[in-house]
């Protein structure tokens, strides 16, 4: 009979707690219906990286810098992805979690950091694997300057969760938002210097792409990476002020769309 | 307590307001039933108590923990398994997991499941674990929006018992527009009429005083003081 189940005493969680769990829920969730399962946030890099190799093959083009092919797409594509990666898991987090809030004192904050944080731990992973894998293999060289590369990841992550929590936001709103995201995106798959470096171009596309604020992170990288290598345009304080910008934005949409129950996605 | 203070719920896409500065008390350990009828926004009230929606204008103040409505589903991920369900509640509760999947698995009298998805299990099994899960957990205000009881006769008779404990020591509140249901589980009553809470003796009695709301158009009558 059910008066014999024993009655549970009331518990609280704190909130590192809840962003631990939330950080669970989506590290679980994220590619729960594949069967490969989390392996995929590793594959993806990977992939990208290995075809856009064999286009250089192809084509036989020599990377501008003298290090190998793969060292110099690999330090192209993974700050790129690191971006849309957290770009994309952030503007599903408010919609996928949006039931976690009827756990109180859950909130949306959590769930957006928890999105963040998730990425930021795999962002670690990846490019540990990811250079690991290539200097073992391709005998690239070791980062000349590790806190650079750092620095340069986080600030990739930074820029896409600035984005990312914006995206979060107007998803909520409008369903031609979050189709239009990839499309608005993908140019800067041509404009980061994945396929070339600033000091290639001629001195208006350099003023032109100056404004890409992947293109910054990417010379950054680079600048760290390999030592010869100076960029001509490598600001921390443009992507870092985009980031914070559309950060900031969002925060008063979020409100409003919360206050005149804007959203889409019905509770 | 869970005090409504002077509370507006005005949502943009109704033309009338849900809640028009409705005041309301519900003491601790207290049963209160609102009556409201269909489409009157009675979901809405419940996430105003809930804490997820805030109101227009007023506050609503609560003091201890409040439920999630009772039996709500929409927290499991379908993807996910059983067990992670219920672990990531737990974790989120700071509840420990094994004792709510333990709980949840006995009130489904073992026939759950537990290894397999959330997406695998009957609609009839998700709705009774929704239910013990929603129990499982101690509040001290249950939030019951239509649903106070899952299933066949048998495992109402079970749902009603657990219930009964959890309210030993711990209030209801009650949002349904059915009066019969209402008068079987709670002490004290509200009729939800154009956007004010009022209080009535019994709910049959909101009931009639709906009915006649609805026959005259000037709302300054407010037939349920008749009661």
């Amino acid at each position: 009979m059910s008066s014999a189940l024993p009655l549970l005493e009331p518990t609280y969680a704190s909130r590192i707690d809840r962003i631990a769990t939330l950080m669970r829920r989506e590290r679980q969730s994220r590619f729960a219906a594949s069967a490969l399962g989390y392996c995929w946030s590793y594959l993806t890099p990977l992939t990208w990286i290995a075809l856009v190799v064999i286009v250089f093959r192809v084509l036989d083009r020599a990377p501008p810098l003298y290090v190998p092919a793969e060292i110099f797409v690999a330090t192209g594509i993974l700050p790129y992805l690191i971006f849309r990666q957290t770009i994309t898991s952030m503007s599903r987090s408010l919609v996928g979690g949006r039931y976690m809030l009827y756990f109180q004192p859950v909130t949306t904050s959590e769930l957006l950091l928890a999105s963040a944080l998730l990425d930021l731990i795999n962002m670690f992973v990846t490019a540990i694997l990811i250079f690991g894998l290539i200097t073992l293999l391709f005998e690239a060289p070791l980062p000349s300057d590790p806190a650079g590369v750092l620095l340069a990841l986080a600030l990739a992550w930074a820029l896409g969760a600035g984005f990312g929590r914006l995206a979060a936001v107007l998803v909520l709103v409008s369903d031609s938002f979050s189709r239009a995201v990839p499309i608005i995106l993908r140019p800067l798959f041509w404009l980061s210097g994945i396929f070339y470096t600033a000091s290639e171009l001629p001195g208006a596309a350099q003023n032109l792409l100056w404004y890409s604020p992947t293109f910054h992170i990417v010379e950054l990288l680079r600048e760290g990476y390999f030592r010869d290598y100076a960029s001509p345009i490598s600001s921390v304080w443009y992507p870092l002020f985009v980031a914070l910008g559309l950060a900031l934005i969002s925060v008063p949409l979020e409100r409003r769309i919360m206050a005149r129950r804007a959203s889409r996605y019905r509770l | 307590m869970i005090l409504f203070q002077n509370v507006t719920l005005r949502p943009r896409n109704r033309a009338e307001p849900i809640l028009l500065e409705a005041d309301a008390v519900i003491h601790p350990r207290e049963r209160v039933g609102i009556l409201a009828p269909a489409g009157a926004g009675k979901s809405s009230i419940a996430r105003l108590i809930c804490g997820i929606e805030r109101p227009d204008q007023g506050a609503i103040h609560r003091s201890g923990r409040v439920s999630w409505p009772i039996g709500l589903a929409g927290p499991f991920h379908p993807e996910l398994g059983v067990t992670d369900n219920l672990g990531l509640i737990a974790g989120l509760l700071g509840e420990e997991a094994d004792r709510l999947i333990a709980f949840c698995h006995r009130f489904c009298d073992h026939s759950l499941a537990l290894r397999g998805r959330m997406k695998d299990l009957t609609p009839a099994q998700r709705a009774r674990l929704a239910y013990a899960c929603s129990l499982a957990v101690p509040c001290d205000y249950y939030i019951a929006d239509e649903t106070v009881t899952v299933g066949e006769a048998d495992l109402r008779a079970k749902c009603d018992a657990m219930l009964d404990r959890r309210l030993r020591a711990a209030g209801l509140v009650f949002l349904s527009r059915n009066p019969a249901q209402l008068s079987a589980r709670c002490q004290r009553f509200y009729v939800l009429i154009r956007g004010k809470l009022m209080p009535c003796r019994t709910p049959q009695i909101g009931q009639e005083a709906l009915r006649l709301a609805a026959a005259s158009e000037p709302p300054e009558k407010e037939p349920a003081h008749a009661g």
